[in-house]
């Protein structure tokens, strides 16, 4: 890890680097070849144009006609002496390294009249370019170029100008070469000069930049490199970005970062303590859900001992603690009561509700001596409204049974009708005026309804988790598919008829989700 | 699914209830009515598009009641056959004044 953090650490240095010597480099080299070209240029005009000055001194003073004359007999006289003593001395005093006067051909070769290295008559090839010279010949202008050339004479420049008879003929052109040694010595210092200047500027701007870049950009970049990194593998965070003071957009983005991981930190933290505490809900719920359970008569047969019924119940609820509950009990050897009781809503609040509701139910039964459900259910809806600040409610169907005879006195606190099957009948609701659910206003009085069982018939009390258990489609179950489950098998006892109910249901809503506590009770008399 | 649409006019307040009024949006409709039922005197549920209520859109309702019977009065209006059918199964055909 620490090998591979160097080499990238050394990557985007090197690329820095390289990236401003590369640049500085390539500046440097077009920089002095355009400064040698302009001075080059400028120089040869400046020897040039010295050349053009002794030229026209020369010209002034000799005498064309002579010079015409010459170029037809090649005779040295008098006059010619006096023009070489002339010439000689201008060279002398000039430092031109040559003047000479010739007259060019078109076999490219010149023929000189007068030549400081040589004779009058001697041919030589023409180094210099040839159009130039023979347009000044024929036309008898001044060539518009420096005519510098490297020949067997040296780095030269030539300043020529036509020589004219007083006719106005070119009779001969006039040369004045100056050498050219100088300037390239001159440019050569230049050039080094340049070079090593620009050098030590190089040098000087590489050390400012790297200086610049590496406080500014590369080290704080290496910092929240660094710390994202650590991050990233330990959701865990230092101060080290605080210390980024580039007082720039830098600056800007590690404060964010810093402060987006600090929000992330927090936010972890948050989520373990939400985490902890759903988990504890969880277990806690578990044991709500145990405890419930444990609430409700859950021994079957409950009574062996009598055979003259059946009772089976379950209870399923639809989160970890229901609304729902069912009871069974004698209240003395001939009477034994039935409950059945939904409290509104679900979860938590329905069954602490639920708790309170059924304790109250069965001591207050069992201690009533009329065996009136009427009156035990006005009790507790007084106690149960007490401090209902909530305004739960709860519907109930309460049935006490005289074993001896079959004979039911029940109330029907705003809940489910009961269904009824008659011996080698069929299971039918029985449908009769409700009474208000329980704990809805203080001081209601509950209607007592009568009927009578025969050995052979068979009551079921549900909660409206059965009939309003909805499929996918959001259709409900309904009663009239719960008699068909019941009828099935009418003759069953108490248990196969709940699992038929139940596999019915479950056949029914297939996937949905259970919205609703799933109650039920089946009393057989025999 | 609910959506709810009060009018309140004075001390008339009245609250049309579409949809389904379960455990899952009852919660909505409790806080609607505590926000606005402060003041008023006649409060009147409009029932005529709502399918279907549970037992927790039923204890919403009672507590209405419950208030109303302090401040004024609480009519519920146009209830379906399915909803009509359950206040009769569940006794509150007793408490409400429908009509």
């Amino acid at each position: 890890m620490r090998k591979i953090l160097k080499i990238r650490k050394f990557g985007i240095h090197a690329k820095a680097l390289a990236g401003i010597i590369i640049f500085t480099l390539l500046a440097i080299i077009a920089m002095c070849i355009s400064g040698s070209l302009i001075f080059n240029r400028s120089v040869q005009k400046l020897y040039n144009e010295r050349g053009y000055v002794v030229a026209n001194i020369i010209l002034k003073q000799i005498d064309h006609d002579k010079i015409a004359e010459y170029s037809k007999t090649w005779y040295e006289d008098d006059y010619y002496q006096e023009m070489v003593e002339y010439l000689k001395y201008i060279q002398e005093v000039s430092d031109a390294a040559y003047i000479y006067i010739g007259v060019p051909y078109e076999d490219k070769t010149i023929k000189y009249i007068y030549d400081s290295g040589s004779n009058m008559g001697f041919r030589d090839p023409i180094a210099a370019p040839f159009d130039e010279l023979w347009e000044a010949y024929t036309k008898g202008v001044q060539p518009k170029s420096y005519l510098v050339r490297h020949s067997q004479y040296g780095y030269l420049t030539s300043s020529c100008l036509p020589v004219k008879d007083s006719k106005g003929n070119v009779v001969a052109l006039l040369f004045v070469d100056t050498y050219m040694r100088v300037v390239q010595s001159t440019l050569q210092r230049f050039i080094i000069n340049m070079i090593i200047i620009a050098l030590i500027l190089l040098g000087a701007f590489c050390l400012l930049n790297w200086h610049y870049m590496n406080s500014y950009i590369i080290d704080p970049l290496m910092v929240l490199r660094r710390n994202i990194k650590w991050f990233a593998e330990n959701t865990t965070t230092d101060d080290s970005l605080n210390y980024i003071k580039t007082g720039d957009e830098l600056e800007e983005l590690a404060k964010s970062v810093q402060s987006m991981e600090q929000s992330i930190v927090e936010y972890i933290d948050n989520i373990e303590t939400i985490t902890a505490e759903k988990e504890r809900i969880s277990a806690e719920l578990n044991v709500a859900t145990k405890i419930q359970a444990d609430m409700l008569p859950r021994k079957f047969p409950p009574f062996p001992e009598r055979k003259e019924f059946d009772i089976y119940a379950t209870m399923t609820p639809a989160k970890e603690v229901g609304g729902d509950f069912y009871d069974f009990f004698l209240i003395d050897d001939d009477h034994l009561a039935l409950v059945m009781a939904d409290v509104s809503g679900k979860g938590v609040p329905a069954a602490l509700f639920m708790v309170n509701a059924k304790t109250l139910i069965k001591y207050r039964a069992l201690m009533d001596r009329n065996f009136s459900p009427s009156a035990i259910l006005y009790d507790v809806n007084n106690q149960l409204c007490e401090g209902n600040d909530m305004d739960l409610f709860i519907t109930v169907w309460l049935g006490i049974i005289q074993i001896s005879t079959g004979k039911i006195v029940a109330a029907n606190a705003g809940h489910e009708h009961p269904a009824i099957k008659r011996k080698d009948g069929q299971f039918e609701l029985d449908v009769y005026k409700h009474s208000p659910a329980v704990a809805t206003m203080d001081g209601i009085t509950f209607r007592e309804h009568e009927f009578q069982l025969n050995p052979g018939d068979s009551l079921f009390v549900y909660t409206d988790g059965v009939p309003e258990a909805a499929n996918e489609y959001n259709r409900l179950y309904g009663t009239n598919r719960m008699l068909k489950a019941l009828n099935k098998n009418p003759k069953a006892d108490a248990k196969e008829l709940l699992e038929t109910v139940k596999r019915d249901i479950d056949g029914f809503v297939e996937d949905s989700p259970q919205f609703d506590d799933i109650t039920m009770l089946c009393f057989k008399y025999f | 699914m609910l959506n709810i649409k009060d009018e309140k006019n004075g001390g008339d307040l009245i609250v049309e209830l579409e949809g389904r009024l379960d455990t899952t949006t009852s919660p909505q409709l409790e806080e609607k009515i505590n926000a606005v039922i402060d003041g008023v005197s006649k409060l009147t549920f409009d029932l005529k598009n709502l399918e279907y209520i549970s037992s927790a859109g039923l204890r919403v309702l009672l507590s209405a009641q419950k208030i109303m019977n302090k401040q004024g009065r609480m009519v519920v209006n146009n209830p379906t056959e399915e909803v009509q059918e359950i206040f009769e199964v569940t006794g509150f055909s007793d408490i409400f004044t429908i009509q």
